[in-house]
Formats: C-alpha cells, structure tokens, sequence
C-alpha cells in the first residue's frame, strides 16, 4: 500500500512536469496540426490552463463535501427523516439537465466568471457524494448499531465510532465519482467565461484543430485517471477492515 | 441487585409482559426461558432501558432505573447479543476495549485489559488483538463478545441468547468456558435462552415466562422436580428427570455404607451418569473418591428423588 503511495505520488509529478513542457507540447501537437493551423493555445500556457481547470474543480468539490455530506447525514437523522425524499429528489434532478444547461441556468444569476462555473459545477456533481453519504449512512449493519447503543454509546458516539467508519467506504467512493465527474465537466465552463482545460478543447472544436483539442483533452483525461487512482488508494488506506 | 416490580410493557393494545415481579441477588445466575415471543428478550432489554417500560418499575442496587441517565446505566451493564454484534471496522483489541475507552480509561491499562480478558477467554492476544472480527470464527467472535462486555468490570451483565448462533460442539465449549469464568468474575447476570439445557446447566435460577406472566421461578433441581403447572412441565420435556440427575453429583443421593459386589462410580460422577450404568445391568455402585475408597452407594431407589 505504501508502495502503491510513492508510485501515485510519482505520477503526479510527473504529470505536472510533462504539464510544464511548452515546447515539447507544441512539438508533439505539430504533427497532428493542420500546416496553416496553430499546434498549441498561444494565449495561456498549458500549465496555465490546467492549474485554472484543477481550482475550478477544487473549488466545486469542497462545495460539495461541505454541503453534500452534511446534507446526507441530516436526512439520516431521527429529526431529518422527513426531509430524506425531498433532497434524493433534490440531487437527482440537479443531475437531470446536461451540464451545459445547469451553466447556461445560471449565467443570468451569477453573471459571465468562475463563479457562475463552480455553482453548476457542485450542483452536477452534488449527487454521487450525497448518494453515496445516504447509502452508507442508512446501511449500519444492525447487530453493530444495537451493540453500540447497549453498551452504552451517546448518540455522538455512536456517529463518530460507529456509523462514519462505517460509512466511509460507500461515502468516498460517492466523493470519488463526484470528483471524476467534475474533472470531466469542468471542460464546458468556459462557454460561461471561464477558463481551463476546456478553452482550447472549445476553441479547437470550433476552428476544426484537432491539435488543440488534444492538448487539452489529453491533461484532462490524465487528471482523472490519476484522481480516480488516487482516491482509490485512499479507500483502500482507510478501510483496511473490509 | 435487580428488582423488578409489577413490570408491564405493551405494545399498542398488546401486552408482550402483563406483570412480572421478581428479584435477582447480586452473583446470582438467573435465566430467563421460554417460548418464543413470551417476551423474555424484552424484559432483558427493559433492564438496561434499550426499550422503556410502559408500566412498573426496575430497580438496581434500590435507584429506579427511570431516574437513571440512560446511558451511564448502560455503561454499567455488561451487554451480549446472540448476533455478537462486533464492530467490524475495529481490531479485535479495540472491540474490547471499547467500553474502557468510553470510561476515558487510560490507554495502556485497558490494552493490559483487553490482553487479560482474551486470554482469560482462550484467545491468545498476541495471535488475534490486531485482527479484525470477519478473521474470527463465529465461536472465537462471541468470545470476543463476551470479553468487550466484562471489560469495564461492570456488576450486571446482560446475555441475550449468547450462544445460540454457534454449533453445538462450539456451544458446549462456549458454556463450560463460561461456567468456569463465571466462579472467577461474581457477576450478577441475565441470560436469555430458548434451551432448558443450557438453562439447566447455568442457571443458578430459572425464571420460565409465558404469555407475559412469570409460570414459576425456582432453582433447575426445583423446577425439574415440582413443575408449578401443566405449561412448566411440558415446557421442561418429559425427560426432566433425567434433566435433573444430571445437575445433580452422585454424592447427592448415595447413601453411606458399601455394597460387597458393586462396581464402583467416581464422585465427581453425575446421578444421571450413575442412572446410566444402573440402569445398564448394575444393582449398586459404590462411589470412590480421588484416593479409590469407597465414600458411600447407591441403587435404583436411591435416585427415586
């Protein structure tokens, strides 16, 4: 597992140094460019893009862990059963619309910027960890929630001893799809004025080069896979019981 | 120790327990028995308030348990399930020393504790305390069960069919592993059983419920002997007198003198293993203590309660 560890940390780096490399981008991309084309997005540099795409994310993702699982475990308390369909519903139907509509939805409230960007963000990738938190949270195995209240738990004690362990598995792997999603999603945002992987994905679409499409849907793609990779490790560093 | 007074609980119209006044002396072993439904899980469960009582009341050590915070009642109680009810994401050593940790006892003595109770429990520590409970038979695992719930050294314990999830090899292991630790702890406890043997074998009392109203609560040789009515002697089988024998030493019921002719039956013997014989061919049996001389004898009459 450690090892696992060091390796994860070394393919970070090592993304982040090939991140670096300008030149060696605009080198590669030349052979797939059109002659009369530009092989690389002259106005930011890549490692400019992907550390605006990574605060983007970073942003919407905390939003969702401060609100989403807060959120789940109150629909899984006593007091906040009656609230428990209201925001299954909630969270579905923030998933409903294609993410393009919940930015274009927002656009006339928050205006053209990041902000308008990290709201429909969080609300897309709101579901995933609320689900996730709702799964493990209701799921407590009974003989252990019956054990801890008989041997004399408050119900503090119980939540933080006995039902968040418990829930942790089902509750990252929620945070971990919510995370992937909003790495992927997180190219759109610039139809609303953004920045990020996704500005020379788009201008790349509309100009028909595929050289920029490429540099900017190769970073994502890697991102997520060293997120999803990462998390996973997490889990399995965590929950070493299961 | 425990006192319960004119107990009711009802659920809606439903009166699961209608009346139940009895009382438990502190190091006693009372078990409750009965058919499946007559509430005894209840009443077990009323005592520690894990469900409130609709009528009545439960005193321990003379303080109504209603005054009592529900909680600090609990901590004071030792509690074992039939499903175990381990916590699956801790070790083996954390399970146990749950409760010590909830004390805020301090981090070393309880693990010394936990080191003990496993050890007591024939589990050796070194080999099992950082497992998890899913690497544990279910045997091992209500062992573990038994020791998270002694390890605050509470006066009460509380065993709701304790080992009736194990097989019945494990479950013989279990009792006598438990009758053994029960000399060395002095606890008052509650034990909960569908099965007149395990209640036979450890109860020091045996409280027989039925449709919610105590049907008679007397030692096993008692109750064996003189059912209080039909529902107690059908309950307790037709072979309670075989049940009884064998609670019973053969020392109990020789008497003094030798038979010249007799084979001979140690005295750690039980009258239903003396029946055995005597049944098998025998007239008499002189019993020998450890050093092989003859202490007393015994015929068919002699059994004849």
């Amino acid at each position: 597992m450690r090892r696992q560890g060091l390796l994860l940390l070394a393919a970070w780096l090592g993304s982040f140094w090939l991140f670096a490399q300008q030149s060696g981008w605009k080198h590669a991309l030349s052979y797939v460019a059109s002659k009369n084309q530009t092989p690389i997005f002259e106005r930011n540099t890549l490692w400019e893009l992907v550390w605006q795409h990574l605060n983007l994310c970073l942003f919407s993702m905390l939003l969702v862990m401060i609100i989403g699982l807060p959120l789940a475990l109150f629909v899984t308390r006593s007091y906040g059963k009656p609230f428990l369909g209201l925001v299954s519903n909630t969270v579905n139907i923030g998933q409903i619309f294609p993410p393009t509509a919940v930015l274009f939805l927002f656009l006339p409230i928050f205006g053209f910027g990041p902000t308008a960007a990290i709201i429909a963000l969080f609300i897309y990738g709101l579901l995933p960890t609320v689900r996730g938190g709702l799964l493990g949270l209701s799921t407590i195995p009974e003989d252990q929630s019956n054990a801890a209240l008989g041997c004399g738990m408050n119900a503090w004690q119980i939540l933080w001893r006995l039902e968040f362990p418990q829930a942790l598995p089902s509750i990252l792997a929620g945070l971990r799809t919510s995370l992937i999603l909003i790495i992927a999603t997180a190219t759109v945002a610039p139809l609303v004025g953004t920045g990020g992987l996704g500005v020379p994905i788009i201008a790349g679409l509309s100009t028909n080069n595929v050289a920029l499409v490429l540099e900017g849907a190769l970073p994502v793609a890697l991102i997520a896979v060293l997120a999803d990779m990462t998390v996973r490790w997490l889990e399995q560093v965590l929950v070493r019981w299961a | 120790m425990i006192k319960l007074e004119h107990v009711v609980k009802a659920y809606g119209e439903q009166e699961v327990l209608k009346d139940i006044s009895f009382e438990i002396a502190k190091g006693e072993l009372v078990v409750l028995i009965g058919p499946s439904g007559c509430g005894k899980s209840t009443l077990l469960r009323l005592i520690n308030r894990m469900i409130e009582l609709s009528g009545g009341r439960i005193l321990i050590k003379d303080r109504d348990t209603r005054t009592l915070d529900p909680v600090s009642l609990r901590l004071g109680i030792g509690y074992v399930i039939q499903s175990i009810g381990l916590f699956s994401h801790m070790t083996i050593f954390e399970n146990v020393e749950v409760v010590p940790s909830l004390l805020q006892q301090n981090k070393k003595l309880r693990r010394e504790r936990a080191r003990e109770l496993l050890d007591m429990m024939g589990l050796e520590p070194a080999q099992y305390g950082q497992r998890y409970p899913k690497e544990l038979s279910g045997g091992q695992q209500q062992r573990v069960g038994i020791a998270r719930a002694i390890a605050a050294d509470p006066e009460i314990m509380l065993m709701d069919e304790p080992f009736s999830a194990v097989d019945p090899i494990t479950r013989e292991q279990l009792q006598d592993h438990f009758l053994g630790l029960k000399t060395q702890i002095d606890k008052t406890i509650v034990f909960v059983t569908h099965d007149v043997d395990e209640a036979v074998k450890l109860g020091d009392r045996i409280c027989i419920l039925n449709q919610g109203l105590v049907q008679q609560i007397d030692s096993p040789k008692a109750l064996l002997h003189k059912p209080a009515n039909d529902f107690v002697a059908s309950f307790l089988g037709e072979d309670r007198e075989l049940k009884r024998l064998s609670r019973i030493p053969v020392t109990d019921v020789m008497r003094s003198g030798a038979h010249p002719e007799a084979r001979t039956i140690e005295k750690h013997k039980s009258a239903k293993d003396a029946l055995n014989r005597l049944l098998a061919g025998e007239n008499s049996l002189n019993v020998i203590d450890d050093q092989n001389s003859i202490i007393g004898t015994v015929n068919l009459q002699d059994l004849q309660g």
